[in-house]
């Protein structure tokens, strides 16, 4: 479904990301894991095109897309949900949620799209009027994923989706993953969190200094030793 | 009181015309973060716009924003296209340098096409005002029974003979009721006097010399009141000698003479007064008539010289020097010729006499052009907000400049988007522009004052905030016209920019804080 | 901090070639009115210092220091009305009154500075373009003082006397001519000398990071408003050299927000922190507004026979062009800032770098 081949980027003088490769197929859920500033959210950026690669091509469902602007990325049914959740801090929930239904292609399901997610999120259903600058940090990141699935995604990036949450929000979010993967969204996820992110990724990427280290199932890399001994302290 | 709600109400309608300049800017900085120093330049051009639409097309200014509006956008939207899109995240001065330079392009091509002379544009209502609040505004009892007063005299006059003395009778009861609240009203005293003569010149006989004698003594509490008033003499003198004229004898006489004091009087006020020298003339010419001999044959000549005076005011007044008489051939005149032109001239005199108008501040004066302006105003700001809460592209501009990077995520062009923001920004600009066309003076470096206006509404409402440049607009509008007033014309602007170091000093995020569109 | 470490704005390193060359241009500008004596070469020779002198002290704030103030009309406009008002009113002679006129200033800078010094970017802007206009302001209303719109005429200067001896009557142009030189030449060796010194780089560094500099332990306000009052001083010299050539001031002419933008522009087209980019921006400016001013390019273009002068577009370029001279200050704005943000130096310097870079 999404290919990159050799992407090399940098900021300014600072090169973060080195002939990266990484394949996600239909279906899966693909876990990125690595330290901070291993280059995981600049590869995720690099694909939702807020930043433009050095060299190194995208593939979406056989189309290059690298030379696209975010808004005809997000078209074609790749959406990022962005680490630090980034809600519209002075617009309301249900205003949240129609933006993320923006594109031409999702606003004719906006209404059934909002029973969905209200379905999922109920909660958000609850705080429907409320400003989304003025919730928990757990209800925000609810919003961001719910705001997500508004534009009926075919990919889903997620950006850090469990970083600041308290651990009973961090295992709803990932029981919700779940969950959006089981509908059918295919499912690129980059987390420090490496537990249990590689407990439910169907396969797995390890990036260290900007390069693919390691890569292999989800749970096989949970035995790796180099995976053990670098993030899970044992 | 009424000074302070006058100011207050013409302060709020200019200020709507400054929210939506205000509006204009913040929406520009909110997704862009540049701060547009052209933007009153585009005001400038609104401005010419509305004035070549007025005069070529005979289109009215408050007809003629439906063409200025998109036309407007359209410029927006092309300097953001050409120019402004390259600086944005560049250094902020560069930025405002840029705009500047924009400003100054715009303002100097303006003045190579209409030169820096100013242009007018007058239509029929430019200067009309009409008035508000009267009831409310003025209270004060004496006010009432005098404008009572005023609207029953108005009636007596228009009325036929048969209402018109009861006309005369109760507007004359309005005025001693008026008096007997406030007594030492030389404008009360005047108009009871005048209804009290009108009514005497209906009448005859005692009854007759009896008002007239009532009128005398109003105007004479009225005279030391309203100090060298004009009207008071006149109309003094013109009762005197109404009454003079029921009299007959030595009583007449000492009448008449008192009612040439009066017009002496009134002379010295106003000595080309064309009515004045009529009624003095045509005084003189009766009280000749009751004459024989070199006494009447003086005072034929003395009205001889008010009726020529009168001429001659006349014709400077027309401008036109080749009318009839003139002093030349006065003198060779007899006294037939005299008196042929004389009783042509005052056979059927009636002369008029003078009313005090209603109290200039009664009620609040509402400039028309402005408050029509303030209901366009109010009307595309609801419009506006509608615009920016309610549809996609409303919510996907506030969602650009609340986060960018998210409404990218999102879809959004956000490139488009701020095309849109600068086009809507310049269209509110000229829509300003616009609107006060009608009441501003058109040239081309008027927009460098409405730029600082701009920058200080915005600042005071928080930069980037729809509402705080609403507020701020209404607030710099009420600001200006209270200096005015109780400051003065000339230092109201310093307060205004007082105001603004103020507000950067203690509250630079604005006075509606972080919020944002 | 790239550009702090950049040789060429720190050490202004001479070469030999480079003193020679400095050296004879100096004999030459002194020598000048000795050659050349046309009035109006002269006068054009005087508008370049003045420029020059303009663009330099605002260096010293918006170039060296960054702090982008677009209100140094405040100052310019002070110095000429302190300077004028002495003279027309107390029958100071400009050469003291020019002095009271930077005092009068130096004070006006600390109450602005202690204003505007709280706030950045575009804030700061703002508010000093705010204070210039109370000061505009203020001068239409004081009319007993000021004169109000009216400004101020003098019809003739004192002359210029040491001791007994009259060292000049001001009644040509050479007197101003050397004045200005030396001012401009003032300027510029104050600009280099603070550039040069620990004040320089404490400037350098709060115009690179404020928060860097003020974790390294730069006193952030002392230091800009020992900039601004450079800056603020030099301008006001400017004003009153101004003010007594012309004759003549009013509160657009010297106060206005014109003036404010026209002594950042000659800094911009030259190239903001750098000593030569005032000179540059001076020798751009002045002439090509002068030259429209005179109708200098419209007879050239008549020249040309691209446009004949009696065609209808002839007689429109005619009549308008000479008031196209600021039209052309915001075409040339908008060229350097989208096209040059290094001014015209910069940008010929950085062409010329990329040919060797092509050539290499």
């Amino acid at each position: 479904m999404l290919t990159i081949d050799k992407l090399n980027f940098s900021y300014g003088d600072l090169k973060v990301l080195w002939d990266i490769n990484l394949e996600v197929h239909e279906g899966e859920i693909v876990t990125v894991v690595g330290a901070n500033g291993a280059g995981k959210s600049t590869t995720l950026k690099n694909i939702s095109r807020l930043v433009k690669p050095n060299s190194g091509s995208i593939t979406f469902q056989g189309e290059e897309i690298e030379k696209l602007e975010s808004y005809q990325v997000v078209e074609r049914g790749i959406v990022q949900v962005p680490e630090g959740r980034k809600i519209f801090s002075e617009m309301t929930v249900l205003e949240n949620l129609r933006m993320g239904s923006y594109v031409k292609s999702a606003r004719k399901a906006r209404e059934t799209n909002v029973e969905r997610v209200f379905g999922m999120f109920p909660r958000l259903k609850e705080r429907e009027k409320q400003l989304g600058g003025t919730m928990s940090g757990g209800e925000q990141q609810m919003l961001a994923i719910a705001r997500g699935l508004m534009a009926n995604p075919k990919l889903l990036l997620l950006d850090e989706p469990s970083l600041g949450l308290s651990p009973l929000f961090v295992k709803i979010i990932f029981e919700i993953i779940q969950e959006i993967n089981r509908q059918g969204v295919t499912i690129l996820l980059v987390e420090q969190n490496v537990f249990k992110s590689l407990r439910i990724a169907h396969r797995a990427y390890v990036l260290e200094t900007g390069r693919v280290v390691l890569t292999g199932g989800g749970t096989d890399l949970l035995d790796n030793e180099h995976v053990k001994k670098a993030f899970l302290g044992m | 009181m009424t000074i302070f709600l006058q100011s207050l109400i013409s302060g709020i309608l200019i200020g709507g015309v400054y929210a939506l300049i205000g509006i204009g800017l913040t929406i520009i900085y909110g997704i862009m973060r540049v701060i547009n120093f052209a933007h009153g330049d585009l005001l400038m051009i609104g401005m010419y716009l509305t004035y070549e639409l007025f005069t070529l097309l005979k289109i009215d200014p408050f007809v003629s924003i439906i063409i200025t509006i998109p036309l407007m956008f359209l410029l927006g939207w092309v300097l953001q296209k050409v120019f402004i899109n390259r600086v944005i995240g560049a250094l902020p001065q560069n930025q405002i340098l840029l705009t500047i330079g924009l400003g100054l392009i715009l303002s100097n091509t303006m003045m190579l096409i209409y030169t820096s002379d100013y242009k007018i544009l007058t239509t029929p209502y430019s200067s009309s005002s009409f008035k508000v609040l009267r009831s409310i505004v003025n209270p004060d009892k004496y006010e009432n029974f005098y404008d009572k007063g005023n609207t029953l005299y108005d009636k007596a006059l228009a009325a036929g003979s048969g209402e018109k003395a009861a006309l005369l009778e109760k507007a004359g009861s309005k005025y001693a009721e008026a008096l007997t609240v406030k007594p030492d009203q030389f404008r009360g005293l005047n108009n009871w006097g005048v209804s009290l003569a009108t009514l005497a010149r209906l009448r005859s006989g005692n009854t007759a010399n009896l008002l007239y004698r009532q009128a005398d003594e109003k105007f004479s509490q009225a005279a030391p009141l309203g100090d060298d008033d004009f009207e008071i003499a006149y109309n003094w003198g013109t009762a005197l000698a109404g009454q003079a004229a029921t009299n007959t004898g030595p009583e007449a006489d000492a009448l008449f003479a008192k009612a040439y004091e009066k017009f002496k009087a009134a002379e010295e006020i106003r000595p080309d007064s064309v009515d004045l020298l009529n009624i003095w003339s045509a005084t003189l010419c009766g009280q000749a008539r009751l004459k024989t001999g070199a006494a009447a044959d003086k005072l034929y000549n003395d009205a001889y010289e008010k009726y020529t005076a009168a001429r001659q005011v006349q014709a400077a007044d027309n401008n036109d020097s080749d009318s009839d008489g003139g002093t030349a051939t006065a003198s060779r005149r007899s006294i037939a010729e005299i008196k042929t032109t004389l009783s042509q001239a005052y056979g059927n005199y009636s002369p008029q006499f003078r009313m005090k108008p209603d109290k200039r501040d009664a009620g609040i004066s509402v400039s028309t052009p402005l408050a029509i302006s303030f209901i366009i105003t109010m009307a595309l700001t609801i419009l506006l907000y509608w615009f920016l809460l309610k549809t996609d592209t409303g919510q996907a501009i506030r969602a650009t400049a609340q986060d960018r990077e998210a409404a990218q995520l999102m879809g959004i062009n956000v490139k488009r988007m701020e095309s849109i923001a600068f086009g809507l920004g310049s269209a509110l600009a000229g829509t300003a522009g616009a609107l006060i066309s009608p009441t501003y003076y058109i040239f081309p470096q008027i927009g460098s004052t409405f730029t600082l206006k701009a920058f200080i509404i915005t600042v005071l409402g928080g930069m980037g905030s729809v509402v705080g440049a609403t507020l701020g607009g209404i607030i710099i509008g009420v600001a200006e016209s209270m200096s005015a007033v109780y400051i003065s014309s000339g230092w109201k602007d310093v307060v205004v920019f007082v105001l603004f170091l103020l507000v950067l000093l203690f509250k630079p995020s604005g006075l509606m804080g972080k919020s944002r569109m | 901090m790239k550009r702090l470490l950049d040789p060429e704005t720190t050490t202004g390193g001479a070469s030999p070639a480079g003193v020679l060359i400095a050296i004879t241009l100096l004999v030459f500008l002194f020598l000048f009115p000795r050659m050349v004596s046309d009035p109006y070469t002269l006068h054009i020779m005087i508008l370049l210092f003045l420029s020059t002198i303009m663009g330099q002290s605002w260096n010293i704030l918006g170039g060296y220091t960054g702090q982008y103030s677009v209100g140094h009309a405040a100052y310019f406009g002070t110095g000429a009305y302190v300077t004028m008002m002495l003279m027309q009113y107390r029958q100071v002679p400009p050469w003291y009154g020019m002095w009271a006129g930077m005092a009068v200033v130096v004070a006006v800078a600390l109450i602005i500075g202690s204003i505007c010094f709280r706030l950045r970017g575009p804030y700061f802007v703002l508010a000093s373009i705010a204070v210039a206009e109370i000061i505009r302001l203020s001068a239409i209303n004081l009319k007993e003082i000021t004169n109000g719109a009216e400004g101020i005429l003098i019809t003739e200067i004192p002359p210029f006397k040491l001791g007994e001896t009259v060292i000049t009557d001001f009644l040509t142009k050479v007197p101003f001519y050397y004045i200005g030189l030396v001012l401009a030449l003032l300027t510029i060796v104050i600009t280099w000398l603070v550039q040069r010194s620990k004040l320089g780089y404490y400037f350098q560094a709060i115009r690179e990071d404020q928060d860097a500099a003020h974790s390294l332990g730069i006193n952030l306000t002392f230091y800009k408003n020992i900039a601004l009052i450079i800056s603020a001083m030099l301008t006001s010299l400017a004003g009153s050299f101004y003010a007594v050539y012309v004759g003549f001031i009013d509160p657009p002419t010297v106060l206005g927000l014109d003036i404010s933008v026209e002594i950042v522009l000659i800094c911009i087209i030259g190239g903001i922190g750098t000593i030569y980019g005032p000179v540059i921006g001076a020798l751009v400016l002045v002439p090509l507004s002068e030259a429209l001013r005179s109708n200098l390019i419209a007879s050239a273009i008549f020249k040309t026979g691209i446009v004949s002068e009696e065609s209808g577009i002839g007689n429109f370029l005619k009549e308008n062009l000479a008031h196209a001279h600021t039209l052309i200050y915001g075409i040339l704005v908008v060229v350097v800032i989208l096209f040059m943000p290094d001014g015209v130096l910069g940008f010929f310097k950085a062409l010329t770098a990329k040919k060797h870079k092509e050539a290499a």
